[in-house]
């Protein structure tokens, strides 16, 4: 109630803003000056998942220097949390209704604590046309129940590609699997040199489902399945979903994935695969550039990206599962010169300059560069052209609430994959349990 | 030490298996954490390739990129003024109630031990939000006072408890006869009880200390500040799940334990002559 | 009179800034837990309640009965692994059995100091597919995808994590009862030595029953102390694979925080208070003779 009211002043005000920026965008040195001269100094506090230690994380000070250079007036106090811990301290602080100017929002059920209390700031009123025809226009899809827009996602989270060494591939005279029979096939020969056919970690229960289970169910099932199945009109008992499971569970039978996969962390699956010690490592599209700065660089080179391999029954063949990538989102309650400062800050990260950075760092952004101007790796190019060329299928905890993904499914796969339970029991528990609690039911 | 007595030594049978048993425990300590101190010396790369194999060229980068990175001079240094300042609060404050548990006739006593002895029980997790809450309304979140009371607050329990068994134990006469002579309690508690639990209050020291410099959960849920951060909070920013810097990891990790390692050898002695003659007697 | 109510006023101020830091930080929590555990709520919006729904879930929710046979388990290995393995390291170093006793007893006492995380972070690189222990089987076996599939068993899993609580909390047991073997005169043992009494007889008989308060209070710090596994559990295996190492807290944490479900995660930590207040009671009931008060 109290939001509708202040709403029409917020986009009142928002719009100014968006005007003023359209100007100062039409001008681009004079706004800089203009900015610069702005006087009074504005800080912005920022709370973000960010991993300092993290080899991907090399863009971030660069991005950040540049854009002290540009507006010196906006100083920015970050706290860094990396992984599960973001979560658990943003809701105490969410909790508190005390959050910072800028934080790491998703787009989706992982963001529900903030998204859902209105604590958000809906950016449609900054986001131009003109701004938005820069990006890939799958961004633009709605956010929240009225349409809004969240965040400008920097790049999108391709959850499953399949990385290639050609390298170890010669020396075992093996060509890249178009189905996954071939892929089983090679099996024998990859184990008996001593070497991991597919490196894959799976310890955080998160993996399976989502760099995996999910781009199953995308081509078994497809989004219209899907999207019918959160609705209740299909069940996840149906076949695409108990077969997707099945698929999980033949890879750990056909000893393509590592022993153990259930025991290893992500870092330490693709670790093995930059050491040489697997032929492929199914992980998710942002893993390239850790790939790159972790590899030699002819080890690098002789990397290819490549899809997962066809299972049997597709219905929308070579696909994968994607979401959009996380970025920062703006506090619903900043106003003025603060929502001023911080627009500026997130069309300077996540815009033109930000996404250069970005690109030049091994990471594909959103915002669409002429990739030409830059020197693009092979592998990375590889990337490009595979996921331009792949449909999207939705990522299971994007869609689907914490409690059935985090306390059922996910260990659920965990216990199917190593033989204490069936696929179609697993697919039986979950579905009672979306039946009874999921909000997407409940509409 | 006047060990020349009478006393046999032990069987041959016993002695070969506390050979077996001390040397067991002692590898697997020593072995993880010599491990974890020459891999530290190690670059990530050598960490990864060769996990087992002792570093080619040591060298102390990794500990130089882990102190600037993590901001582990503030935090070392926090991390005292949160273990000190909470340590000594909770030692007086639990001989004081002890004292007053123990020495006054009064029929409250019995609800207060008891509702202190309820405070053995509760776990931090079970109360880590409504408490978090309850800091936002009284503005004691991003205080370091809003780290401390919590801190004293689940020490107080185990100490009163302590305390009182030790409290206990020293003679009513001592009181009675102060009390004749016209002194004031306050100057008995300092000038006679205090004195008294040197011993017992070493131990609590000692107890106190280690459960506060490795407490994680409380900094790191009621801070925001980098400036107010601790040392095992900025170490997890090296352990993220994602994060493969080994090497900076570990640096990390022998920098919070090694404080840890010097208290124990400054103090250890002291330890044993105050879980001895104090706490935990009859 | 007078003189009544000022000893009650020193008494009140000796007790109270205790008591009310201690009320105001812990009470309130627990209260508001309590009504808590009778709603259903996500953390924000409108609170319904729901009565006793949230106990009633418990008895038919599989992660909860792993969750409690984990912690019935660690209880166990802290009051019947940790205590015994404790007492029997202290008299043996007591008994001065190996030489360079004190340099074996500070090596024994080192873990206690290092924090769970980092314990959890040393013996994840020992166990895991990668890790050191496997590679060693791996190159004494000669079997390539050797790794330890204990930590994929359902019944066993929570072992290696209980082996590692009986290495990370053994050692203050140890210090405690070997400084109370201290105050035990030597004497006592040189008769019982005279009297022909072997030295198994002289440690379970005259020792061990002399001890045996110390055991308890040891018992109380070991069962409020076993739900210190938190820390350890939840960096090292997060309660996985499949919940098989979940213990109540881990389970009470993730219902709360990641699950975003309150009411259930609030009945589960009011269930943990009632558990440890339930094993302290048996305890206490198991030794009677001693006084605790």
């Amino acid at each position: 109630m109290k939001r509708n009211r202040t709403l029409p002043g917020i986009a009142l005000l928002a719009s100014v803003v968006a005007a003023a920026l359209l100007v100062s965008a039409c001008q681009p040195s004079k706004g800089k000056d203009a900015a610069a001269k702005a006087g009074e100094a504005v800080t912005l506090t920022v709370y973000m998942q960010h991993d300092q230690a993290n080899p991907q994380s090399a863009y971030w000070p660069v991005t950040l220097e540049a854009f002290a250079k540009k507006y010196p007036n906006i100083k920015l106090e970050f706290e860094y949390v990396s992984g599960e811990a973001f979560h658990q301290k943003f809701q105490a602080m969410a909790a508190s209704g005390d959050i910072p100017d800028l934080f790491t929002t998703y787009a989706g059920a992982r963001s529900g604590y903030i998204l859902d209390r209105g604590m958000v700031k809906d950016l449609r009123p900054f986001l131009t046309d003109d701004f938005k025809k820069d990006f890939n226009q799958a961004i633009w899809q709605p956010q929240g129940p009225n349409g809004e827009i969240y965040i400008v996602s920097p790049n999108m989270a391709v959850c499953t590609v399949v990385y290639v060494n050609t390298k170890l591939q010669k020396q075992l005279g093996l060509e890249t699997p178009k189905t996954l029979e071939e892929m089983i096939a090679q099996v024998p020969k990859i184990r008996a040199a001593g070497l991991t056919p597919l490196a894959f970690g799976n310890k955080a229960q998160w993996q399976a489902q989502s760099l995996l289970l999910s781009m199953l169910v995308d081509r078994l099932g497809g989004t219209a399945w899907f999207d019918k199945a959160m609705t209740g009109e299909n069940k996840f008992t149906d076949k695409p979903f108990v077969d997707a499971i099945a698929v999980v569970k033949s890879l750990v039978d056909t000893k393509l994935f590592p022993a153990g996969v259930n025991q290893l962390e992500g870092p330490q699956a693709w670790g093995e695969f930059v050491q040489g010690k697997a032929v492929y490592l199914l992980d998710a599209g942002w893993r390239v550039s850790a790939l790159k700065n972790a590899a030699t660089p002819e080890d690098y080179a002789a990397y290819a990206a490549v899809a997962f391999p066809a299972v049997p029954g597709e219905k929308n063949p070579g696909s994968s599962a994607a979401t959009l990538g996380e970025a920062l989102a703006m506090n619903a309650k900043l106003e003025g010169a603060k929502a001023d400062a911080a627009w500026k800050f997130l069309s300077f990260i996540y815009g033109a300059e930000g996404s250069a950075i970005l690109m030049d760092h091994g990471t594909v952004p959103t915002y669409k560069l002429d990739y030409s101007k830059f020197a693009v790796d092979s592998l990375s190019a590889q990337y490009i052209a595979l996921i331009n060329s792949q449909t999207m299928g939705y990522v299971i905890d994007a869609k689907m609430d914490s409690e059935g993904v985090n306390n059922l499914l996910n260990p659920g796969i965990q216990a199917v994959m190593m033989g204490a339970k069936t696929p179609a029991a697993l697919a039986a528990e979950y579905e009672g349990w979306v039946a009874a609690n999921d909000s997407h039911r409940k509409k | 030490m006047n060990d020349r007595s009478l006393l046999r030594r032990a069987p041959l049978s016993w002695r070969a298996s506390a050979y077996v048993i001390m040397i067991a425990f002692a590898v697997l300590t020593i072995f993880p954490l010599v491990w974890l101190g020459y891999s530290s010396l190690k670059p990530n790369a050598e960490i990864v390739k060769y996990p087992l194999a002792l570093p080619k060229a040591p060298s102390f980068s990794n500990y130089a990129e882990a102190w600037k990175k993590g901001g582990l001079d503030v935090a070392l240094l926090n991390s005292f003024l949160y273990t000190a300042v909470a340590t000594v609060s909770t030692l007086f404050l639990a001989l004081a109630a002890a004292f007053g548990l123990t020495k006054f006739p009064f029929a409250s006593k019995k609800f207060f031990t008891g509702a202190f002895a309820l405070g053995l029980m509760i776990t931090v997790h079970a109360v880590i939000i409504p408490l978090f809450l309850l800091e936002v309304r009284i503005g004691l979140v991003n205080t370091r006072l809003g780290v401390i009371l919590p801190y004293i607050a689940f020490d107080l329990p185990i100490s009163v408890m302590i305390a009182i068994s030790f409290i206990k134990g020293i003679p009513d006469a001592i009181l009675e006869s102060a009390e004749i002579d016209g002194a004031k309690y306050r100057q008995v508690f300092w000038l006679m009880i205090v004195p008294l639990c040197t011993p017992v209050a070493t131990t609590m020291l000692i107890l106190s200390f280690l459960r506060h410099w490795n407490e994680f959960l409380f900094v790191f849920i009621f801070t925001t500040k980098t400036a107010l951060k601790s040392l095992p909070v900025a170490i997890t920013q090296f352990a993220g799940r994602q994060n493969i810097e080994y090497g900076l990891q570990y640096a990390s990790l022998v920098i919070g334990i090694l404080p840890m390692i010097v208290f124990y050898f400054i103090f250890h002695s002291q330890l044993r002559k105050g879980f001895g003659e104090g706490a935990l007697k009859e | 009179m007078r003189n009544l109510r000022s000893k009650k006023l020193s008494y009140l101020s000796f007790i109270l800034p205790a008591f009310l830091i201690y009320v105001g930080i812990m009470v309130f929590p627990v209260v508001f837990s309590l009504a808590l555990s009778f709603t259903k709520w996500k953390g924000f919006g409108p609170m319904e309640f729901v009565g006793l729904d949230n106990y009633v879930r418990m008895f038919s929710d599989p992660v909860f009965y792993i969750g409690l046979r984990n912690n019935i388990l660690i209880v166990l290995v802290s009051v019947f692994g940790q205590i015994p393995l404790g007492l029997l390291l202290a008299y043996m170093l007591h008994r001065k059995m190996v030489r360079g006793a004190k340099k074996f007893e500070v090596l024994i006492f080192l873990p206690i100091t290092i924090s769970s995380v980092i314990v959890a972070q040393l013996w994840n690189r020992v166990f895991s597919p990668i890790g050191i222990l496997p590679s060693i089987v791996r190159s004494l076996t000669g079997n390539s995808e050797y790794i330890m599939t204990i930590f994929e068993s359902k019944a066993y899993a929570i072992v290696p994590i209980m082996f590692v609580l009986l290495w990370q909390h053994t050692s203050l047991y140890m210090v405690i009862f070997l400084a109370n073997l201290q105050r035990i005169p030597d004497s006592i043992i040189e008769a019982a030595q005279m009297e022909g009494a072997s030295e198994g007889t002289i440690f379970l008989k005259i020792i061990a029953p002399m001890l045996a308060p110390v055991a308890f209070i040891n018992s109380i710090l070991a069962i409020s102390g076993s739900f210190k596994s938190f820390d350890l559990i939840y960096s090292m295996t997060g309660g996985g694979p499949a919940h098989y190492t979940e213990v109540m807290a881990v389970y009470m944490y993730d219902t709360t925080f990641v699950y975003q479900n309150y009411g259930y995660g609030s009945a589960l930590s009011i269930i943990i208070i009632l558990f440890i207040v339930a094993a302290i009671m048996l305890t206490r009931a198991a030794t009677k003779k001693f006084n605790f008060d």
